[in-house]
């Protein structure tokens, strides 16, 4: 295990300039999302998930769902940025939920795609996410069994303790962990520790797909919501002077027709 | 407005719509099925396509007006829970990325292995060509059919 030393743990700052030359600027601050939410129940009366970090839930099932935060454009990030949490929480792949993280900001921080920037933005932090939820989760078995923290080992979504040949499933452990203070320091992997990250998966949404359910941008759809339709000059560098509407605006349905200031 | 009746994955439906509306907006913003895609509107890309009594149509450019009687199968008629030969080849060889494309890719697929069970290379380069997809999953598209079609799972 490497000591994580980096200022990660709570606050980071990542800034990425220049990206395509556009002068884009992003800082945002992963681990605020780790502080712990035990008021999660009410997203889901149902089903009472416990929230650690903002990235993975867990219910006394056992059911791990982890939030891949980053919108999918077909890099398969929904895939792969799940699978950096889940390396380092020492969990089943094959059992894990996946769900897309909405749109949420101050929960998910950076929720850009694109550049080649996902996984490399994400490398340490949600290893780092990861690996902090699994330490929690230890603590809390080490607080119920009375023993020290460095005597516990975790595999497939559980905590052990083999000198004395006792273990708890993640979801025995969630309540507890979820009030724990968040450590400050937190070890990751090594490279040659992985087990899962460099492993080919399976796009997580491959069944969903192929039966037509995923919902994409288009697919959107709310009461009253009208669609607009862009039309954009013939030739690039155009710039509009003027349009006259006033026949389409006869047709049945059209609601408005006007001019944007784009760039 | 006038009313139509269709017959969708063998379910009647009917609709009250203008006769130049294309089977695509009938199908998704009427009647609700949102598995099938709108691509360019302009038949030029495959993302629409659906069946009409087993041919492969890109529903974007059919008015619902010229549908006679004719059996339209959608993505979610094919097999909803994915047990359709082209679906499980699919989902063996990892195909999709982004997804947006593959309801158009997996019915043409579809249409083609029913037509010509053992399709050469040849055959489906030609069949498919009409069906583009900005991820590039040509390869695996090619391999998953391939795979359907030797009926291997």
């Amino acid at each position: 295990m490497e000591e994580e030393k980096k200022t990660y743990s709570r606050r980071s700052f990542l800034k990425v300039t220049s990206i395509s030359g556009g002068g884009m600027l992003i800082g945002f601050s992963w681990m605020a999302n780790l502080m712990p939410n035990i008021a999660l129940s009410k997203e889901h009366p149902t089903k009472d998930w416990i929230k650690l970090t903002g990235f993975i839930e867990i219910n006394a099932l056992n059911e791990i769902k982890l939030y891949s935060p980053n919108p999918e454009i077909g890099t398969n990030v929904m895939t792969s940025l799940p699978m950096l949490i889940a390396e380092e929480l020492d969990i089943e792949w094959e059992t894990v939920i996946v769900e897309q993280g909405n749109y949420d900001t101050p929960r998910f921080k950076s929720q850009f795609t694109g550049g080649s920037m996902a996984i490399n933005m994400a490398w340490i932090p949600l290893r780092t996410a990861g690996a902090t939820a699994r330490q929690m989760l230890m603590q809390a078995a080490a607080n119920q069994w009375n023993v020290p923290l460095k005597e516990l080992t975790t595999t497939k979504g559980a905590v052990y303790h083999s000198a004395t040949s006792r273990s708890l499933s993640y979801g025995a452990l969630a309540a507890a962990a979820s009030i724990l203070p968040i450590p400050d320091k937190v070890p990751i992997k090594q490279n040659t520790e992985f087990s899962l990250i460099g492993t080919h998966q399976k796009n997580v949404v491959g069944k969903k797909i192929v039966t037509g359910k995923p919902l994409y941008t288009l697919d959107y759809q709310e009461e009253g919501m009208l669609i607009a339709m862009a039309i954009h000059p013939p030739a690039f560098g155009m710039q509009l002077k003027s349009f006259n509407a006033a026949d389409a605006l006869k047709m049945p349905g059209i609601k408005d027709i006007f001019d944007i200031k784009v760039y | 407005m006038k009313k139509f009746k269709l017959n969708i994955n063998n379910k009647e439906y009917q609709l009250e719509a203008d006769e130049n509306t294309p089977l695509l907006w009938a199908i998704r913003d009427l009647i609700g099925l949102k598995g099938t895609k709108y691509g360019c509107g302009i038949g030029a890309c495959g993302a629409c396509t659906v069946h009409l009594d087993g041919t492969p149509v890109r529903s974007c450019q059919l008015p619902i007006s010229v549908i006679e009687n004719q059996e339209i199968t959608t993505i979610e008629g094919l097999s909803e829970t994915g047990e359709h030969i082209v679906q499980k080849a699919w989902l063996e060889l990892d195909v999709a990325q982004c997804g947006y494309c593959q309801t158009g890719q997996i019915m043409t697929a579809a249409a083609l292995l029913k037509m010509t069970p053992d399709p050469t290379d040849e055959d489906i380069d030609n069949f498919m060509s009409g069906n583009i997809c900005r991820c590039g999953t040509y390869t695996r598209i090619k391999k998953a059919i391939q795979l359907a079609a030797k009926n291997k799972l």
